[in-house]
């Protein structure tokens, strides 16, 4: 259960779509439980980084972590390399697949292991540790999932739907330690894209062609042509069996099923 | 003897000739020409090639990796190439590359390049090799933008790639033109930037109908160096019982609704294709099923590849709900319901008789491929 690895965990400060309420962010609570599964939350090194909102902080304390660490950063763009110069030496890097409140693009754990230079997975559900082998549960799409070995150091970015059963507690949170470390800024400056912001005060537009149609073509397309023919097919002669044969083929054809 | 009157009449018959369009013209006064009736019909519209000039002399390139499921593309990789089509010049080249392999001709989806790679697909952890692949075809066609579409593999894989090359790149984009691209942060705001090097669309930021074509000639991958070793070891893929993953999340759904009472059947049915159930609201106010498996406009929307609708007529708010499935089988007695409009193979049968028939045939077909593994 307990392991001798030094582990670090991300969290972020979120915000609610849609009241902007202080919340936790659901995939950092989830990345923050997974650590206390494979080390005791003393050992834990909880780390947030460019941005001073205590009161959401408050929220991983009463999960029970015991102190955050905040990297006071004078701009957010020294943020990746401010983490990649304090994370030097952890084991392992859990961070949230995507966090609520800042950018939210999920680009944080593939920055930051290409910065330290070692392997990330991401969408992780569940992971235990062996000695330094990790064995990682990782979250696809359609029900499935799928087992990888890997050896530490690792970032590994938690799915938001790893299982979350900590409890928040207000005693916890209150005794918590928020504490403030100026972050160290690195020499190590990804590219980066130059954002301006604006308030949303309509829907977005998709990208669209642009037709200027002919009276014929315009008729062509509201009758939808000889081409379009609505719907599939329609089997009504046969019995059944040969109409379960008939989807059964269907599916074979698709290839939907393997049998 | 004939009659001259003084309003002048318009012979009903008269001559025509068939245009090069296929469509029948009259010339005024013409004499000569068919007389018959025509009964031609509309022909499908031929679009045109959006590109002036052949596929290999384009003068710049834009790249759309994509991964494909099952062979196939669904729409939101479709949007992501309709996307780079809409944005490219008249002399540039849309080069898909189909991580997975895709059997279909995707020049129509507005592809001018395609190439087929079928040994990277998602079913196994190869970010290295990935990234390899996608540096050598950066290398190869040198675009201006690379787009892909932000879920699943392709998202991971446009990731990695921005961090490891050290470009510029933008997540999410639900707005895009060919000078910005805009996404939406917390907070309720736009995010708008120059266009970046890499582009990961959300979905519906493209329309992916498309007033043209492109050319869909075949390419060939020059790998830069040799395939790299993955560091982390892949164990191997796991499929979860579909009663315990969420209904938004099954990939094969078998669905009841009013027309289907038969329950012991169609949970035997389901349980032989390792199917999620779902249902109609009809059957869910009826107490056949619990509300959590309702499918609809005040239920779930589903997102399956196969959706087996059994006695279920598809009311708007149901069809809704089954707006992203790919293959819709629809099993009623009545061929003129809305779902017949909606689903890909329609049986006019009855369900209980037809559950039973699939029933057996399934289970003979598990046995013989059990006995010849």
């Amino acid at each position: 259960m307990t392991t001798s690895l030094k582990i670090a965990v991300l969290v972020s400060p979120a915000r609610h779509p849609v009241s902007g309420r202080a919340l936790r962010s659901i995939s950092d609570a989830a990345a923050f439980e997974l650590a206390c599964r494979m080390a005791a939350p003393e050992h834990l090194t909880v780390l947030c980084a460019g941005t001073d909102g205590t009161s959401e902080l408050r929220e991983y304390l009463g999960l029970g972590a015991c102190q955050i660490e905040v990297l006071t950063l004078p701009s957010q763009d020294d943020l990746v390399p401010a983490l990649v110069s304090r994370l030097k030496g952890f084991d392992i890097v859990l961070c949230g697949a995507r966090a609520a409140g800042q950018e939210a693009s999920g680009l944080l754990p593939y920055l930051l292991a290409d910065g330290l230079g070692i392997a990330m997975v991401n969408d992780v559900l569940e992971a235990t540790a062996q000695g330094r082998t990790l064995t990682v549960r990782q979250f696809l799409p359609k029900g499935m999932r799928r087992r990888l070995q890997v050896a530490a150091p690792v970032v590994l970015a938690v799915h938001p739907r790893a299982p979350q059963t900590r409890q928040f507690a207000h005693a916890r949170a209150v005794a918590g330690r928020i504490t403030h470390a100026g972050g160290r800024p690195g020499t190590l400056a990804p590219a980066a894209s130059v954002w301006q912001y604006e308030r949303i005060t309509r829907r977005p537009q998709p990208l669209k062609a642009k037709v200027a149609q002919s009276g014929h073509s315009r008729m062509l397309g509201a009758i939808g042509g000889d081409s379009g023919a609505r719907g599939g097919a329609i089997i009504k002669q046969g019995s059944a069996d040969e109409k379960a044969k008939t989807l059964l083929a269907y599916l074979r054809e698709h290839r939907l099923i393997d049998f | 003897m004939e009659q001259q009157s003084a309003r002048r009449r318009i012979d009903p018959r008269r001559p025509y000739i068939i245009a090069p369009s296929g469509r029948k013209r009259i010339i005024l006064g013409a004499e000569e020409g068919m007389r018959g009736v025509h009964t031609a019909t509309h022909a499908a519209q031929q679009k045109p090639l959006r590109m002036q000039c052949e596929a290999q002399k384009s003068n710049g390139h834009l790249l759309v990796l994509l991964h494909s499921e099952r062979g196939a593309l669904d729409e939101h990789a479709r949007q992501a190439i309709a996307a780079a089509a809409l944005l490219a010049d008249a002399d540039t080249a849309v080069v898909v590359a189909v991580l997975g392999g895709c059997g279909e001709d995707l020049g129509a989806a507005g592809a001018d390049i395609v190439l087929d790679l079928p040994a990277f697909d998602a079913s196994h952890f190869q970010p290295e090799r990935m990234l390899v692949v996608a540096q050598s075809l950066i290398a190869q066609y040198q675009p201006r933008h690379i787009l892909l579409p932000d879920r699943d593999g392709d998202a991971d894989l446009g990731r990695r790639l921005a961090a490891r090359t050290k470009r510029t790149v933008a997540t999410d984009v639900v707005e895009l033109t060919r000078d910005n691209a805009c996404r939406i942060v917390p907070g309720g705001r736009y995010a708008r930037c120059a266009m970046p090097d890499i582009v990961l669309l959300g979905r519906h930021a493209a329309d992916a109908t498309l007033p043209f074509v492109g050319h869909g000639e075949k390419g060939e991958l020059q790998l830069k160096g040799t395939l790299p070793e993955e560091t982390v070891r892949d164990l191997g893929l796991e499929a979860s019982s579909p009663d315990q993953i969420a209904l938004e999340e099954a990939d094969f759904i078998v669905s009841g609704g009013n027309g289907m009472h038969d329950m012991e059947t169609f949970a035997a049915l389901a349980d032989a294709l390792g199917a999620a159930t779902g249902a109609s609201r009809v059957a869910v106010d009826d107490g056949r099923f619990v509300r959590a498996k309702q499918i609809g406009a005040t239920g779930k929307t589903v997102q399956a590849s196969v959706y087996m609708a059994l006695g279920i007529s598809g009311a708007v708010q149901h069809l809704q709900g089954i707006k992203d499935c790919r293959h819709v089988i629809a099993v009623n007695l009545d061929e003129s319901a809305p779902i017949a409009k909606r689903a890909n193979l329609t049986l006019v049968e009855d369900t209980k008789t037809l559950m039973q028939a699939l029933l057996q045939l399934v289970k003979q077909a598990r046995q013989s491929n059990g006995a010849t593994l």
